[in-house]
């Protein structure tokens, strides 16, 4: 194919330009339906002649939303479980992984490796046993239960990406610390860590959305309505009440909102630190 | 390398607080599992919110009676799909509930794990009431010879008809043979509006209501007279091959039907999308008191019959008191309360029917008379038959009921082109596996 | 290590207990790592030692279990259903994660170029990630319902059929409505990371290979996608698991429906348990596992030999 440089440009940009637009189509169709759901009236939404787009405006579902059920407790409870989640897999992971990659140790790779089958337990096979253990501690019903079950999946999931982060900063800048008399713990605090905080943003994020989203634990965990989160509050005002899609596609839009904010503010933030990653993978 | 400047005390000192916080965990297991609330108690829906409310209602009342204060008393809405895994966790950690509503199959498997306590006391102060209680549903909730669940209502699988639409085909009245309702159903199927809103979908629910409504009006059933498997039968194939000719070759059912979830006949029959559902009162109770648009159209009947007579399966709900339960008197004096007479009856009819009383005497109450669609089920409440009859529940049932194995094997006849007959042997089959395992009689 | 012992040298006096650990490799590592180690004893490995033993049991909750060696494993294996329902896993697995990785692609390269509103568009692709997989799943109940949903309203008013689809249980739709949600909720994933990897390859590449007379065909295959291969590994990796194991959608959508189409073993293992069966649901998970650990060991390979080095 014989083309000038400028004819295969705008060819390229016409194709990237349809293919934006069929992406934008395909993730916003599903989530425009919830809006418009969330604003019709329960006649519009099981009428005989369904309505693509909402002919009267409502915000009853908003206000059955925040009057009538325990959303605002189960919206408050995920946002704590979350941000726990987040500190605390931070911290640790951070850790794990500066050992697993600066670290000279026998058992390193196999540790690593470990770590990846440890993230590879379904959580369907788990909720039993890990409900008997989060029991004996005393913490079912417990927001710190939860904390610690979700500890299980985000820890191995932030070590794995830390470590591609670790190892793109170069060793001679700890070693050089090293020298002027720098502890390996002062090397992390003042150098490593400085030098990823985009990297501990972008794993901080992904931690946040996975327990923000994590159902099968939360429900098995957690009896008590006061304890319960978004995941498995809203599919009990589905079942209770035959006629729910309003309120519930109501719910969905607001639990979706946090993570959304914190993406739009710090998106750059984000892909910079995703960048500084995938340097090495 | 630096390995020389420890000493192996070093190492052991090492070694030994490693050891401190691998255990620790297990260690603080031996804590004492003290629990803040003093009476828990499971509310599975009755997909009814009036009945709902009026539960809470009663447990709060009871509590302050009692001198509990509101922060003592722990209300768990569970929903019906979850108790199943929410009972099962709950039981393996010892933890279960105080008291909660209990179905034939989760009896079955509580009452045979002897997780149940010994409830004779209140049974026996229930039939000294005013006309006594409607027995016929007592020798299940024996185990270990003791009575170990409290009759709490009966709750007949009443077909729900929109009368209009049978009206409009030219037809007065359900049906009372199947091949009548699918001539009736050929005309009022316009899709989208179905004629039978057949509940078949995988998640335990009416499902298996549905389809044994059809193939007990062959004279099938699931297991005979001594409990053995007997789905495998020429009246199965029967009835099978009916279904198959609803839904594959004459479009009565929705095709939707095999994916829904335990309140999908519901939604469709109350947002007028079908003209007949299979179902718990559930729905026309909450019709009543949602008022909804389609109540006065609504009646409710006995489901068609056929060659073996026209039946109507009932199911009773009981109440439960755990084993666990740190304070079994107090536990045992809730569900006195929910079943002293006057509660009852006021929970009854505030829930709009969801439950014909276990209190014959109960059904002169005006309610039943100003909402006269309920008049065709009266008999059921002597008349129902378990979904197991003529046999009795039992834990390798349970089993099949929670996975939905029969239904799962009508769905192979109506996506995958199975046979109606291997399909009745595959259902079949699956029961074996399964009452083998618990090592049941075949 | 010769740095560490130079460092040590040159402290004056006899260095005490905490000097010396702070500086010794392995003293360190086992520090570090062991709120890792902890929390992942607790919260993963006993409760899988504790399956693992549940899968040989006959177990009813509440109830001692006994011991019966592999009978859940031949119960398993002489099950028709449950062959079906390993190859359904199989499958879905693949399928949803190639169409993931190639529509992340292909959002990646869009997003990476030069466009007004480029973070409009940046956070707009990337909601779906954001909303919990059960509200994903029940939005797109929505979307199918066969007769309120929005795919088959539009398709109705557009013409293309008389009256809605049931979706979720036309057998040849099914698994394709399912993974059309697992896409749909997953792909944001892989467009993060890709988009990322695309900004992290150095522009002279691209430069050298211009110089070269390459046009942008070739420059994707020779520099684009050999400078992706590490993000490509681990983004799969972590996707591929959380893929086959999660159930929320399933669950939500079909429970398995129609007639097992759409069952997958996680799911079947989380029904079985919950009807009771402890044992031979955690043996029904436990068959997955050698192939997840068989990718794993395959994608992470070269990873860790890359680290060495």
């Amino acid at each position: 194919m014989v083309l000038s440089h400028a004819a295969s440009r705008r060819l390229v940009n016409l194709v990237s330009g349809i293919v934006l637009f069929v992406l934008m189509v395909w993730t916003v169709a599903p989530l425009y339906w919830m809006v418009a759901t969330s604003l019709k009236s329960n006649t519009e939404i099981y009428g005989a002649a369904a309505t693509l787009w909402p002919k009267a405006l409502t915000f009853d579902n908003y206000t059955t939303l925040f009057a009538e059920t325990n959303f605002p407790i189960y919206f408050r409870n995920s946002v704590i479980v979350a941000l726990a989640t987040v500190v605390l897999s931070l911290v640790i992971s951070a850790l794990g992984a500066y050992a697993l990659t600066r670290l000279r140790f026998r058992g390193r790779r196999v540790l690593a490796q470990g770590l990846v089958y440890t993230y590879l337990m379904p959580s369907s096979l788990l909720f039993i046993p890990l409900l008997i253990i989060v029991r004996n501690v005393g913490l079912q019903n417990t927001m710190e239960g939860l904390v610690l079950s979700y500890l299980g999946f985000t820890v191995p999931f932030c070590t794995w990406l830390l470590m591609g982060y670790f190892i793109s900063i170069p060793v001679e800048l700890e070693e050089s610390a090293m020298i002027d008399g720098c502890s390996r713990l002062g090397v992390l605090w003042r150098i490593v860590l400085p030098l990823t905080l985009p990297a501990l943003a972008i794993v901080a994020f992904f931690s946040f959305t996975l327990s923000w989203n994590e159902f099968i634990y939360a429900s098995v965990l957690v009896t008590d309505a006061n304890v319960r989160t978004i995941p498995t509050g809203i599919p009990d005002f589905v079942v209770a009440d035959v006629f729910f899609w309003g309120p519930m596609m109501a719910s969905t839009l607001i639990s979706t909102l946090p993570p959304l904010i914190v993406y739009f503010v710090f998106q750059r933030f984000l892909i910079s630190g995703l960048t500084l990653g995938a340097v090495k993978g | 390398m630096t390995t020389k400047s420890y000493t192996r005390r070093d190492f052991g000192k090492l070694g030994l607080a490693t050891a401190v916080g691998l255990a620790a965990p297990f260690v603080l297991t031996r804590r004492a599992f003290a629990r803040d609330a003093k009476l828990v108690f499971w509310l599975q829906p009755n997909f009814n919110q009036a009945a709902d409310d009026l539960l809470i209602a009663q447990t709060l009342e009871y509590a302050k009676a009692q001198g509990l204060s509101e922060s003592d008393v722990q209300i768990e809405k569970i929903p019906g799909g979850e108790i199943a895994k929410r009972m099962a966790a709950a039981l393996e950690i010892g933890a279960p509930p105080d008291v909660t509503r209990v179905n034939d199959a989760d009896l079955t498997s509580w009452g045979s794990g002897g997780h149940l306590l010994d409830v004779t006391s209140i049974v026996d102060e229930m039939k000294t009431q005013k006309g006594g209680i409607n027995e016929n549903v007592l020798p299940q909730t024996v185990f270990d010879g003791a009575t170990r669940a409290v009759p709490m209502g009966i709750s007949p699988a009443a077909a729900h008809v929109r009368l209009d639409k049978f009206r409009e085909a030219g037809y007065d009245a359900l049906p009372d043979t199947w091949e009548g309702f699918i001539e009736a159903a050929r005309k009022i199927s316009q899709p989208p509006f179905y004629a039978y809103g057949m509940a078949l979908g995988l998640t335990p629910s009416d499902s298996l209501g549905d389809v044994m409504s059809v193939v007990a009006a062959y004279g099938g059933s699931l297991v005979d007279a001594q409990n053995r498997p007997s789905i495998q039968s020429d009246a199965t194939i029967a009835a099978f091959t009916l279904i198959n000719q609803m839904y594959n070759e004459f479009s009565i059912i929705p095709k939707g039907t095999v994916s829904w979830d335990n309140s999908g006949n519901n939604k469709a029959f109350m947002s007028g999308q079908v003209a007949y559902a299979l179902n718990e009162t559930s729905i026309y109770s909450s019709m009543i008191v949602d008022k909804n648009e389609f109540l006065d159209a609504t009646t409710l009947e006995l489901p068609p019959g056929g060659p073996a007579g026209r039946h109507i399966t009932a199911y009773t709900n009981y109440y439960g008191v755990f084993k666990a339960a740190p304070n079994p008197e107090l536990a045992m004096g809730l569900v006195r309360h929910f079943m002293q007479p006057d509660n009852y009856s006021k929970f009854v009819v505030g829930a709009g029917g969801r439950y014909l009383p276990i209190y014959p005497a109960q059904l002169e109450d005006p309610f039943w008379g100003e909402h006269p669609a309920y008049n065709g089920l009266r008999k059921a409440v002597t008349e129902g038959r378990s979904i197991v009859f003529p046999g009795r529940p039992s834990p390798a049932l349970s089993e099949i009921v929670n996975r939905s194995l029969i239904v799962e094997a009508v769905q192979g006849m109506l996506v995958k082109g199975i046979e109606p007959a291997r399909a009745a042997e595959n259902a079949q089959n699956a029961m074996l596996e399964v009452f083998q395992r618990h090592g049941e009689a075949a | 290590m010769s740095v560490l012992t130079e460092t040590a040298s040159r402290v004056p006096r006899t260095p005490g207990l905490w000097d010396r650990m702070s500086n010794d490799a392995r003293f360190l590592a086992l520090i570090f790592l062991l709120p890792a180690i902890v929390v992942l004893t607790c919260v993963v490995l006993y409760p899988f030692a504790y399956a693992l033993v549940l899968s040989f049991q006959d177990k009813s909750p509440g109830i001692p279990g006994r011991f019966i060696g592999f009978s859940n494993y031949i119960t398993l294996l002489k099950d028709p259903d449950f062959i079906q329902t390993l190859a359904n896993t199989a499958w879905y697995t693949v399928i949803a994660v190639v169409i993931k990785f190639l529509i992340g692609l292909a959002s990646a390269i869009v997003l990476n170029q030069d466009r007004p509103f480029n973070n409009v568009y940046r956070t707009v692709l990337f909601i779906p990630w954001a909303i919990p997989t059960v509200v994903c799943a029940l939005i797109w109940e929505w979307v199918f319902n066969e007769f309120n949903g929005l795919l088959n309203i539009v398709l109705v008013n557009l013409g293309f059929i008389d009256h809605g689809i049931a979706w979720l249980a036309e057998p040849k739709l099914a698994m394709w409505a399912v993974i059309a949600v697992v896409v749909w909720s997953g792909t944001p994933f892989y467009t993060m990371h890709f988009l990322a990897g695309l900004q992290a390859i150095p522009k002279d590449l691209y430069e050298a290979a211009e110089i070269d007379g390459a046009g942008v065909v070739q420059k994707f295959w020779n520099v684009t996608i050999p400078s992706m291969l590490p993000v490509f590994t681990i983004t799969v990796m972590l996707s591929t698991v959380f893929t086959a194991t999660g159930i929320t959608v399933v669950n939500i959508l079909t429970n398995g429906a129609p007639a097992g189409l759409t069952q997958i073993l996680p799911n079947e293992s989380y029904n079985v348990t919950s009807a009771g069966q402890m044992g031979l649901g955690s043996a029904i998970n436990m068959v997955m596992f050698p192939f997840l650990v068989l990718v794993i060991i395959v994608l992470t390979r070269r990873l860790l030999k890359d680290g060495n080095n």
